[in-house]
């Protein structure tokens, strides 16, 4: 089983939209995969019209002792399943905190996962908590979305910065161009100059479509609705990078 | 927290407690674990999409997704082997399917290059297939027959919440009025299915769900089920006579459900089932004495011994037919072609032998004969009484048991390497009687000193068979190669290949020689003993 997160510290970048979409990519890939929605927000989920289930709480992620199978959805979709969020993940840290793994709980939770999943999205919120640390001892792959401008530049160099401060693996980590309008000249001279700068940019760029923004309308992935959009087909070449990256 | 396979069986529902690995039943719960299986409903006049949705629509959105539609063919042997397994093949184009009825899932596929329309098909038209072999061994030498053409619609229904989310997937096959609606419960989804599986059950009733599959798919086709003679023995006293009658009288529906596939040629096994079954009345005539009024009996064996030989041509030419690959294959390399014009033969003589035994099996006269002796069969209580006809059937059997096993015993001491075929002859057919009584007893014997008799029976009947079929093939061929009318290339053929059936008949005479000597040692001894103190 592999576990791939989508991150960011900084919203509004296409992290969800990019989770909602790999993840639907990779079960049409025959992967049996699962997206789990850690943000309070509950995004993704909605995209699939599941909700949680009243029972479930953040100690069932956090805690070893207690099952996520349970409250686990099918979606629509063959080989996807999805775990909605709830509110009181907002608390989710506070938990974290207290409890005597607090870096590492989510990795143990995960483990009971490995005989059901090939592949398991996380898509958490957009912060630096907790949390973050527990997705980023727990995932394989840490898919950085980056829209080509100056502040998520800095943004990008920060989570660099934690890593090597913290000493988190950087091979985990992958960054791609989110949101990318080619026809910006800043878009296209800071694609050039962070890829020159980092080396774990993938080749794919996910442009600014307007059908990414209809994903809400139709509450479903954008492949399912506009299959040969510019969207669907960056998505569709990003999963494949990314899956023969894993 | 475990995961299991549940064969979906329809009414078998499980809970697990969180962590704990134990399962309890919970005898009409529709409480769902983690990983759920199919339902399956099978429910007269159901087939259209309104009723569908009057029957879901209260409680969910009902969504129709795709639809198709296909002619498909069921085909299994004429006497239903398959269904009979809960089995079936379709064939839907050039796609055959080994289909599992109970489990509604294919078992293999093959993809023909085209096979011919409506005519039956012997296993080996599917070459060396994982659906040939598959097929193969549930069907021996039979050949697949076409029973029957269906219009089967196929159809994805959605059951979604009032987020428009699918809560439920609904399969529905259609075939006529009947419809198999399978119910696919989606993870997280346990209560919703719970409901959908309320209003189908409302809506079905309690059923039988093999029952419901069956009819579903084989309504109109004569599923064969061979005659048990274990009702025989159900009742407290069991006399000979009135026993013996009853076993025969199995056999005869047997005879009469080959006859048809006889007639239609449908299939040469047929013949062979038709000729085993009357062979073993024969053979229950014969070895139980005393119990039928000596005149009466004369003209019973007479009966059924005449009917059985207007057969046995037909069933030579069966059997010499079947065995061309295996004559070609012991030819030497570049005679292969020369035996072809002897099969030609062999199939012309068949054609014609073939419309005799059909005009006869559909004669009046024989229709008469063999409705007379069902008839005299099913009223033996009328007869007057004979030596042994009252005689209770337990003792009367372990005696028989006793002496024929003696008898087989002293025929296998006196074989030796220049014993002549007819000694070899004898022992095969008291073996074969032996069999047969054991069969028709079965019943009351035990199970597994039964089971231990029967397959040292079994070692020694193989070997036996196949030195008699190598003695009946050199017969055949011989006559074949003295026949007037033979060719130069038949006579040198058939010569070439009674040589070398005749070597195979001697080294195989050695190895009999060795093998039955076993059915005569202590373990088979101590058997048949403990065999025959159990009753």
């Amino acid at each position: 089983m592999k576990v791939l997160a989508c991150y960011s510290i900084k919203g509004g970048v296409g992290k969800t939209a990019a989770a909602v979409n790999l993840a639907y990519q990779f079960a049409l890939e025959n992967k049996k995969t699962l997206l789990i929605d850690l943000d309070p927000q509950g995004a993704a989920g909605f995209y699939f019209k599941v909700k949680s289930k009243k029972k479930f709480s953040s100690a069932n992620l956090i805690d070893k002792k207690k099952t996520l199978l349970d409250y686990i959805r099918e979606s629509d979709y063959p080989n996807l399943d999805v775990l909605p969020s709830k509110m009181d993940y907002r608390h989710i840290d506070l938990e974290l905190d207290s409890s005597k793994n607090s870096l590492g709980s989510l990795n143990k939770s995960l483990k009971e996962l490995k005989k059901e999943y090939d592949i398991v999205v996380l898509d958490p919120p957009p912060n630096i908590t907790l949390l973050s640390e527990n997705i980023f001892n727990a995932a394989d792959t840490i898919l950085i979305p980056v829209i080509p401008s100056t502040l998520s530049e800095r943004t990008y160099e920060q989570i660099l910065g934690f890593f090597d401060k913290h000493k988190y693996r950087f091979h985990k980590l992958r960054a791609f161009f989110s949101m990318v309008e080619r026809r910006k000249n800043v878009h296209k001279s800071t694609m050039v100059l962070l890829k020159e700068k980092h080396e774990n940019f993938l080749e794919t760029i996910i442009p600014r479509s307007a059908d990414v923004e209809k994903m809400g309308i139709h509450q479903a992935p954008l492949q399912t609705f506009a299959p040969k959009s510019v969207g669907a087909v960056a998505f569709k070449n990003l999963a494949r990078e990314v899956l023969n990256n894993l | 927290m475990n995961t299991f396979c549940i064969p979906a069986e329809k009414n078998v529902v499980f809970k697990t407690s969180v962590r704990d690995d134990s399962i309890r039943v919970l005898p009409g719960a529709a409480i769902f674990k983690v990983i759920m299986q199919s339902i399956y409903y099978v429910i007269e006049n159901c087939s259209s999409f309104d009723t569908l949705k009057t029957l879901f629509g209260k409680t969910f959105a009902v969504r129709p997704g795709s639809r198709s539609e296909s002619r498909i063919t069921l085909w299994d042997s004429y006497d239903t082997i398959l269904l009979n397994r809960d089995l079936a093949v379709f064939c839907n184009g050039r796609r055959w399917r080994l289909w599992n009825i109970g489990l509604w899932k294919e078992e293999s596929l093959f993809i023909s290059r085209g096979l011919p329309g409506k005519s039956p098909k012997p296993c080996r038209v599917f070459g060396d297939s994982d659906f040939g072999d598959k097929v193969k061994k549930l069907l021996g030498i039979r050949s697949l027959i076409r029973h029957k053409e269906f219009l089967l619609s196929e159809w994805d229904i959605s059951l979604l919440n009032r987020d428009s989310k699918i809560v439920v997937k609904l399969s529905v096959y259609i075939i006529d009025t009947m419809s198999l609606v399978i119910l696919r419960p989606l993870r997280g989804y346990e209560q919703e299915a719970s409901e959908a599986d309320k209003l189908l059950k409302e809506r079905e009733g309690r059923c039988s769900f093999k029952k419901s599959m069956m009819n579903f798919i084989a309504r109109d086709i004569t599923v064969f089920a061979a005659p048990d003679n274990k009702n025989i023995f159900s009742k407290k006293i069991l006399l000979l006579r009135d026993t013996a009658a009853a076993i025969v009288v199995n056999y005869l529906k047997v005879i009469r459900f080959y006859e048809e596939g006889v007639i239609s040629d449908f299939d040469p096994e047929c013949l062979h089932q038709y000729r085993v079954a009357m062979r073993k009345i024969r053979c229950l005539l014969s070895i139980i004495k005393g119990i039928f009024p000596g005149e009466e009996l004369v003209r019973l064996k007479n009966d059924f011994k005449e009917i059985q030989q207007a057969t046995n041509r037909l069933r030579d030419l069966d059997v010499n037919i079947l065995e061309e690959e295996h004559y070609t294959a012991l030819l030497p390399d570049g005679l292969e072609d020369e035996i072809k014009p002897l099969f030609m033969k062999f199939r012309r003589d068949r054609k014609k032998e073939f419309g005799q035994v059909s005009s006869f099996l559909s004669s009046r006269q024989y229709q008469k004969r063999i409705t007379d002796l069902t008839g005299y069969f099913q009223k033996t209580a009328g007869l007057s009484r004979t030596e042994h006809s009252h005689d209770p059937v337990r003792p009367a059997v372990k005696t028989l048991i006793g002496k024929l096993y003696k008898k087989i015993s002293s025929e296998i001491k006196v074989i030796h390497d220049d014993t002549p075929d007819d000694a070899i002859h004898r022992l095969r057919i008291g073996a074969k009687k032996m069999r047969y009584l054991l069969e028709f007893f079965a019943p009351i014997l035990d199970k597994k000193r039964l089971g231990k008799l029967l397959l040292s029976l079994k070692n020694i009947q193989d070997i036996l068979g196949t030195y008699n079929d190598l003695s009946v093939h050199i017969c055949s061929l011989t006559g074949h190669k003295r026949a007037p009318n033979a060719s130069s290339t038949d006579t040198m053929i058939t010569g070439v290949l009674i040589g070398v059936l005749y070597s195979e008949k001697k080294l195989m005479k050695k190895r009999l020689i060795k093998k039955i000597k076993d059915f005569t040692g202590k373990s088979v001894q101590n058997n048949v003993n403990k065999l025959i103190e159990n009753m």
